[in-house]
């Protein structure tokens, strides 16, 4: 039944769209105003959200009315959910509203509940918009994924939490914070914990920035996958399978993932089993992995800390590693251009996990590695044949004093079956590799709207 | 009419007028879009698009002007019986196109009601309607969608702007008692199967799902002629040059191969295209698709997650138990279900007939 109260309310709001005819013009009149208008607009974005003016619910608001607003939202609207727990049946969809802002009373305070949803993949959707702000709300056992975003520009997650209770029937949904095809991305001060693959994850997107947020208990804790520009930075990644992952996969419309800097996080005991299914490719991940870079092209990571990763503190693979053949020509499968320097790291690569097919590798060769431990920078020297036979082709620089050592695999002659890898890896301390070489530092990533 | 008046109130005044307009004993309403101009602005009964009403438990077009159709193979929707109609301005018409949807002129509007009889073993039973959605092409919005929810005594359905989650039981044909969770979409949920990268489009009006017969009242004919004979379709090519897609359940139409691709492209392909929202995950199931490796042939999923059963690929030819395709086309359990939205049952024989086209696919996997 339409709500009489809502359609009054409609009727009040100038925000709603379809209001008066001679909205439209004056509209577009203001978009081709001064660019002044738009930057001092853009720049309120991201540190505060309107909270006055906005229509607010509370634990006691219907769904389907929630559901509706929030729905058919226009340009501009914005929500508030007073703090309390609200349980939905179904996920919740926005609509065409561009510039629309969703706020609660805080991580934990305000709860929506999604342990009963019967319908739809995510907890929260949208898609094709440009300027979408979430704020201050927990989104609790989901089905499936927490708050996917397809195809915005102008995202941002502020203080929102994705979380599984442990244990709980959904306790496996595969992606937290799930942006894919979005541009202009910003994910702070957030939390996810409990996901079968990713905590904080970001794919085929561009302009990207996430920080000081913390991940959990989940699979992977924050992966950029396929996409272009990003900086990841003081995040705390603790107690996932694996901490930070970098990857470039196959069969995808945007690939080669490039331009990711990873910097000043925190990345301790990622030693989570990994519960990600077997078709999954997080799977191959061991736990006790700090991070991964797979496949990507022009890659930084600098002035991390990396603190008892049992398997090893940092991977650096080709997608061949994952055994999984490929079937699309323009997908590049090598990791190119990686440089690490800066990084600080302790008690990694003490326990390989050897239930992962890479981790029993790197097992099998524990008493060939320097110390008798997986060193802390593991590259698999799987090799692009067009790139020659020189001593570093794929340009992989490793400027780390504090590493206490880094070890070439050279997968590229072995099959991951064999167990020849202690005759035919070769370690030496940072300085004394092919890899001690440095690349240029690759930019901030920045993006209107974006603030310090 | 007067441009100062809020439209908001439009809607409203069009149903006092609507209500007045359809009693069976007053002169009738106009059939039309109802002021509709976006999301917010559909009326908040169906009687105000003077398109379909219920009589004696059976969808009425309003009049001749509103035309019923069917497809060759529907989307499934837990089982329920459905009734389509479309509906086009006086004196315009829909463009024809070979592959994709028709252009249909602003103003069209397209229904599609929702229901099941108690018992599908009965023949003729009654059908109890639980919902009428809602198509309309604006001139302000282009296509923009909402569904109505039929009341108990199924003489009026009312705005589910929101969308809701309706528990029932009938007896399949089968003799199974089933039980759905059935999703009537929020408006914004019409997007996730209906938007193609953020347009909103129609899905069942093509040429290969209309080139079949119709029972019409006039006697049967085949659906493009008919359109063409009514003046609503222009450019439509002799009948015989069309290629239909073949129906899901009848071997007549196509090969076991031929008919699974056609149910995957009517349940799957709205979102499993190149634009569709699934797109992010490389799995195309378009008929016209022919890369095997697209359509999932020994193609590793991507972002599957749990969904994907510890099992390695889409499709393995031979094999559908190890197949995430059969997996998840099979599972009613939200997040893992396939198609994402709208179906809470197995599709018993839908399941049977995409498992017989895996297991005699040639080949296998590495």
């Amino acid at each position: 039944m339409r709500d009489p109260a809502r359609a009054a309310q409609e009727l009040r709001s100038p925000r709603r769209k379809g209001l008066a005819s001679g909205t439209l013009p004056a509209m577009r009149l203001l978009e081709a105003a001064l660019p002044v208008v738009l930057v001092l607009v853009a720049g309120c974005k991201g540190s505060s959200a309107p909270t006055s003016g906005c229509e607010a619910f509370t634990p006691s608001s219907k769904e389907s009315d929630i559901a509706a607003a929030v729905g058919d939202a226009a340009d501009g609207a914005c929500f508030t959910f007073a703090a309390g727990t609200y349980s939905f049946n179904n996920q919740l969809a926005l609509g065409t509203g561009n510039d629309v802002t969703l706020t609660g009373a805080g991580i934990g305070v305000t709860v929506f509940d999604f342990s009963g949803q019967v319908g739809g993949e995510d907890a929260l959707f949208g898609q094709s918009v440009k300027g979408l702000t979430f704020k201050g709300f927990t989104v609790k056992d989901a089905p499936g994924n927490g708050i996917k975003m397809l195809s915005v520009t102008g995202l941002t997650f502020d203080t929102v939490e994705v979380m599984w209770t442990p244990g709980s029937a959904g306790a496996d949904g595969p992606y937290g914070l799930y942006p894919v095809q979005c541009t202009d991305v910003l994910i702070q001060n957030s939390k996810v914990s409990g996901a079968s693959d990713s905590g904080i994850y970001v794919g085929q997107s561009q302009n990207i920035v996430v920080r000081s947020n913390e991940v959990y208990q989940n699979v992977a804790g924050i992966e950029i996958e396929n996409s272009y520009s990003a900086d990841v930075h003081d995040n705390n990644a603790h107690d996932n399978t694996a901490g930070i992952l970098v990857f470039s996969l196959p069969q995808l419309q945007q690939e080669g993932g490039h331009s990711v800097r990873v910097f000043s996080n925190t990345v301790t005991s990622n030693n989570t089993v990994n519960f990600a299914a077997s078709g999954d490719i997080v799977h191959i991940v061991p736990a006790g992995t700090g991070s991964f870079v797979m496949a990507c092209d022009e890659v930084e990571f600098f002035g991390n800390t990396f603190t008892g990763n049992k398997t090893a503190a940092i991977g650096i693979i080709s997608y061949y590693d994952a055994q999984i053949p490929i079937s699309d020509p323009k997908y590049y499968a090598y990791p190119s251009s990686v440089y690490y320097h800066g990084n600080t790291y302790s008690g990694n690569g003490t326990a390989p996990d050897t239930t992962s097919q890479f981790g029993l590798l790197l097992a099998t060769a524990e008493s060939a590695f320097p110390g008798m431990r997986v060193p802390d920078v593991v590259y698999d020297g799987v090799l692009d044949p067009a790139k020659g036979t020189g001593a570093n082709p794929m340009q992989i620089c490793v400027q780390e004093p504090a590493a206490n050592a880094v070890c070439d695999l050279n997968l590229g002659q072995l099959n991951m079956a064999d167990s020849n890898l202690p005759q035919i890896l070769t370690c030496a301390t940072p300085a004394a590799t092919p890899f001690n070489c440095a690349l240029p530092a690759l930019p901030a990533v920045t993006f209107a709207g974006l603030t310090n | 009419m007067n441009p100062s008046l809020p439209r908001r109130a439009l809607p409203g005044l069009l149903v006092a007028l609507g209500a007045l307009g359809c009693k069976a004993e007053a002169p009738p309403c106009t059939p039309g879009g109802a002021g509709v101009t976006g999301d917010s602005s559909f009326p908040a009964t169906v009687d105000a698009f003077c398109q379909v009403s219920i009589q004696s438990a059976a969808v009425t077009p309003h009049d001749a002007t509103v035309l019923p159709y069917d497809l060759n193979t529907p989307l499934f929707s837990d089982y329920a019986d459905k009734f389509r109609t479309v509906w086009l301005p006086a004196g315009t018409q829909a463009a024809y196109d070979p592959q994709e949807s028709f252009t249909f002129p602003v103003g069209t509007v397209l229904t599609k009601s929702f229901g099941w009889p108690a018992d599908f073993r009965v023949a003729g039973a009654p059908v109890h309607w639980a919902e009428t959605r809602v198509l309309v092409n604006t001139a302000e919005s282009g296509w923009t969608g909402a569904s109505y929810e039929w009341n108990e005594a199924q003489t009026q359905a009312t705005l589910v702007a929101g969308g809701d989650v309706l528990s029932f039981s009938f007896i399949g044909a089968d003799g199974t008692s089933e039980q759905p969770s059935y999703l009537v979409p929020s408006q914004a949920e019409c997007r996730k199967c209906h938007a193609n990268d953020g347009t909103m489009t129609t899905l069942g009006p093509s040429a290969a799902q209309l080139d079949r017969t119709y029972a019409y009242a006039s006697g049967p004919a085949n659906e493009l002629a008919e359109w063409a004979t009514r003046g609503i379709l222009s450019g439509v090519p002799s009948p015989a040059t069309v290629t239909p897609l073949p129906v899901w359940n009848d071997p007549t139409t196509g090969t076991t191969e031929q008919r699974a691709r056609a149910y995957l492209q009517a349940n799957c392909s709205y979102c499993h295209n190149g634009n569709g929202e699934a797109r992010t995950t490389g799995l195309v199931l378009l008929y016209s698709e022919t890369d095997p490796a697209t359509y999932g042939v020994c193609k590793a999923p991507v972002a599957a997650g749990k969904a994907s059963a510890n099992e390695q690929y889409d499709v393995v030819p031979g094999q559908p138990a190890v197949s995430i395709l059969i997996s998840r086309v099979t599972a009613t359990k939200p997040s893992i279900a396939m198609p994402e939205i709208g179906r809470s049952l197995e599709h018993v024989e839908g399941v049977q007939l995409l498992t017989d086209w895996v297991a005699g696919l040639p080949g296998s996997c590495p």
